[in-house]
């Protein structure tokens, strides 16, 4: 590099950070803080993609989450190796319209992970959300050994007060948590809460302990940036796998997009035909002040497509 | 005339010979690496190359003909390679055997006494046709009574079964470690490598290093002294060596006897006779080509057999042999001793088997057996019971090396002596995947017979048990439900239970005994677990009680 460059480069550089400073307010009205205007959105009725393009614009759209050069992490549950008609794993259409506009936003890296509970292979694969990932331009990121995890405290749990954390939740900017409404043979209902538990190495901990005080405790280390439950395809009993005789679907065409994740939840419950009270964590996550779980007094945006 | 001189010097005649050493090496190192990834390596190509490289094998081969007769495509396979045998010498030990490969490059440049365990020849072939007659005698008892023997002796000699152990119990530890570099290396640059599965089972391990070690250890002094002396598929193929139509030739004329061909036999296929002459024995020699590239004077060649040399390899050195009634009679002797020999091998291998089979006081129960009364180990589905599964599995470990979840762990002492090695499921290690029948596809003896994955749904290989007094819902009262939750058939589904809480309720005609249950219970003493069945069963597969997806009851949003 002769002299010559180097100055060129500085004014270059220079130029690049005044601009940069100069655009920040823009950004910031862009980016306008989604809470302040709606805690819950609901949409129905149109495919898993036209129902999170309306949640997330209802949302402020993605640039509300991911600032552009950022780490995204999108947890879905693909626990099963299970094609998408069973209902058993998130849609990979929605995974990948998330993809998307994640990298639209700016994305540096966008990964999908999940600690699966069939072969790790099979579950990326048969699931659909391997093909959906790569499509949209993001990577699956593995979550099948215990290397990936470190050790975290999770602050005020009673319980739960450490656990093995995928490298991912710990370090990405930004944390989606995809998860699909399911009935659930331990739980009753799986959605956002429960699908947390995909992200830590030692799910036995969880049921030798207290499997609903652990499920609500977790978050207290960090809650998702953004959760959007797929409640498309809704598994209504024989979940969370469906490949038994005692598996129904049913078509509810819905998503549920929130920040808060105990309200996201509890809204769920309500499509499966729950309380909120009914789902032992939901109740013990609202004590724990992780999210509010009285949708009368949320406010909550409907949307029929 | 100096020039002249110089090319018709015997030293430089064995210059610029073809490199007929080399051929054996490439083709060597071809089949040692597509069985080093047929074994370890990944993806439908590992499996596909798997599957057919190990049924070029004769010892899982023979196997599978027990079982599914001379019909079977192993039938055609065998008959191949012992028909090219007689043709053209033991080329299967040069090249298509992998552990005679490994040995091979394991054998010093330089070796007394290579290859024999014993130089007196009388001796020798007792220990190696006595071994053969073993492994022969308890295979035909095995197969006559029915599938419920051991196949132990053939599982610790059979070359196909120890290498194929050297490579998942001792090789496979090493790529799990290369690999776990690689992903450390490859984390600095953000890239994503995805690490191997491995779960560590140390007995296994030393077991297999101390078998594969004593082998390597004694061929690093000793050259091939298992393809020599033990070996059984090497025995029988000698036995077409000996007539072959091509084999290595011995020019008397040409030979100087300076003996560099005979420190250079793995095998001691080459001797000195009486009078200091060098004779070749034909049923030995393994086709390494090393004496044709060590001889000074290029005496040796492959090709074929000439009518002198035929009656040298018979007879040993001498060429001026003529048949007379005392060669007759010591002929006769030593075929009698043989049929005597033979005979007293299959009693003692009858009453090895007898001993063997009953299963019942040799068959260890499993040892880690969460259960209050000891069970049977359970094996794989396609294998259809226990008896049948260690009377035909060779130990080569190809199916634990493809088990995608870990399940199919190999085994020491599971099944007792009559099962040293042979894989069994360990649930404590992973269950049987609902939509996989991998074991079955790769297995190269017929001892787990290849399945579609319905049939494999229908197929009970163990039934489960439930102890509600250890399970945590009656224990600490929490709701649990883990194994429900993973149960594919809904062998375990949830019944109400006091205080608004589920208990696990199990029904054995749903259940195929994959494990996943017990896998999954958070109770270190399992409160749920699998018995293994000794014969396999049969599981009923319900339809679902709703094919397609409803359409709701209610529309709209319920909040």
């Amino acid at each position: 590099m002769d002299r010559r460059e180097f100055l060129k480069k500085c004014v270059i550089y220079g130029a690049a950070t005044v601009g940069a400073t100069l655009l920040r307010p823009v950004e910031r009205i862009l980016a306008a803080p989604s809470d302040t205007t709606v805690d819950l959105v609901a949409v129905m009725g149109g495919r898993p993609s036209e129902l999170f393009d309306a949640g997330i614009a209802a949302l402020g759209g993605m640039r509300s989450f991911v600032k552009p050069g950022q780490t995204v992490a999108i947890k879905p549950n693909i626990s099963w190796s299970a094609p998408p008609e069973r209902g058993a794993t998130t849609n990979p259409e929605l995974i990948r319209r998330i993809v998307e506009h994640c990298r639209e936003a700016g994305a540096k890296r966008v990964y999908v992970f999940d600690n699966t509970i069939s072969s790790w292979q099979a579950c990326y694969r048969e699931t659909g959300a391997e093909a959906a990932a790569k499509a949209a331009g993001a990577q699956m990121a593995p979550a099948h050994s215990t290397s990936y995890y470190h050790k975290a405290v999770i602050p005020g749990a009673k319980i739960l007060k450490e656990a093995l954390v995928h490298e991912l939740m710990l370090e990405a900017d930004v944390l989606i948590n995809v998860p699909i409404l399911k009935h659930h043979a331990s739980t009753r209902m799986t959605a956002a809460l429960k699908n947390l538990m995909g992200v830590v190495w030692d799910r036995q901990f969880y049921h030798y302990s207290g499997l609903s005080q652990c499920i609500a405790e977790f978050p207290l280390l960090r809650k998702p940036t953004l959760n959007v439950i797929d409640a498309y395809t809704v598994m209504t009993s024989g979940g969370p796998q469906g490949s038994s005789y005692r598996a129904a679907l049913e078509l509810r065409k819905m998503q549920i997009l929130s920040v808060d994740i105990v309200a996201a939840d509890a809204a769920a419950s309500r499509i499966l035909g729950h309380a909120p009270e009914d789902i032992q964590y939901i109740p013990i996550a609202s004590d724990l002040r992780l999210g509010r779980k009285d949708l009368s007094n949320l406010r909550v945006q409907r949307i029929t497509l | 005339m100096g020039i002249t001189s110089k090319t018709e010097d015997p030293i430089d005649r064995g210059k610029g010979k073809p490199p007929i050493g080399w051929i054996r090496r490439i083709l060597g190192m071809l089949i040692l690496f597509l069985f080093a990834y047929g074994f370890l390596g990944w993806g439908a190509l590992s499996k596909g190359l798997a599957t057919l490289i190990s049924r070029t094998q004769i010892g899982p081969s023979l196997l599978r003909i027990l079982e599914e007769g001379i019909g079977s495509d192993a039938f055609i396979i065998v008959i191949l390679i012992l028909g090219s045998t007689v043709l053209f010498g033991r080329w299967y030990c040069a090249f298509l055997c992998p552990l005679g490969t490994i040995q091979q490059i394991a054998s010093p440049r330089r070796m007394i006494r290579g290859g024999r365990l014993i130089q007196h020849p009388v001796w020798d072939d007792l220990i190696r046709y006595g071994l053969l007659g073993l492994v022969a005698a308890l295979v035909t008892v095995t197969s006559i009574a029915g599938w419920s023997g051991s196949m132990v002796v053939l599982d610790l000699l059979d070359p196909y079964g120890l290498f194929g152990r050297i490579l998942r119990d001792l090789f496979f530890p090493l790529i799990v470690f290369l690999n776990w570099l690689l992903f450390q290396v490859s984390r600095l640059f953000e890239l994503i490598v995805p690490l191997l599965s491995y779960k560590p089972d140390l007995p296994v391990f030393f077991a297999t290093l101390l078998l594969g070690g004593s082998w390597f250890v004694a061929a690093r002094k000793r050259g091939r002294i298992y393809c020599g002396s033990f070996c059984p598929v090497g025995t029988v193929l000698g036995l077409g060596g000996r007539v072959s139509l091509f084999q290595i030739q011995m020019d008397g004329r040409e030979c100087t006897r300076c003996g560099l061909c005979i420190n250079t036999c793995p095998v001691g296929a080459l001797n000195r006779g009486s009078s200091g002459e060098i004779h070749l024995e034909a049923g030995r020699c393994v086709l390494c080509m090393n004496c044709i590239e060590a001889c000074p004077v290029g005496a040796l060649r492959y090709g074929r057999r000439t009518e002198a040399a035929r009656v040298a390899s018979s007879e040993g050195a001498s060429s001026t042999y003529i048949p007379s009634r005392r060669e007759f009679l010591g002929k006769a002797a030593r075929i009698s001793k043989g049929l005597v020999a033979y005979v007293t091998l299959t009693v003692l291998g009858g009453v090895i088997t007898y001993g063997l089979a009953p299963g019942r006081f040799l068959l260890k129960k499993r040892a880690s057996s969460p259960s209050l009364q000891p069970n049977l180990p359970s094996t794989p589905p396609g294998s259809q019971g226990i008896h049948r599964f260690t009377s035909l599995c060779i130990s080569c470990h190809l199916c634990v090396s493809h088990c995608p979840t870990g399940v199919l762990s190999p085994s020491l002492w599971e099944y007792g002596m009559k099962g040293l090695f042979q894989p069994v499921m360990d649930y404590q290690r992973g269950f049987c995947e609902y939509e996989c029948t991998r074991c079955g596809e790769v297995c190269p003896t017929g001892a787990i017979l290849p399945l579609s994955v319905e049939e494999k749904k229908t197929i009970q290989i163990g039934r489960v048990k439930f102890e509600q007094d250890r399970c945590v819902v009656v224990t600490q009262g929490t709701i649990c439900g883990a194994c429900a939750e993973v149960c594919p058939t809904h062998a375990v589904g949830m019944i109400p239970y006091r205080n608004n809480l589920d208990l696990p309720a199990t029904d054995n005609a749903l259940c195929i005994g994959c494990g996943s249950c017990e896998h999954a219970c958070p109770v270190p003493q399992k409160a749920i677990f699998v018995e293994g069945l000794a014969v396999h069963g049969n599981a009923e597969v319900r339809k679902p009680l709703h094919s397609l997806p409803r359409e709701p009851e209610k529309k709209g949003f319920p909040f």
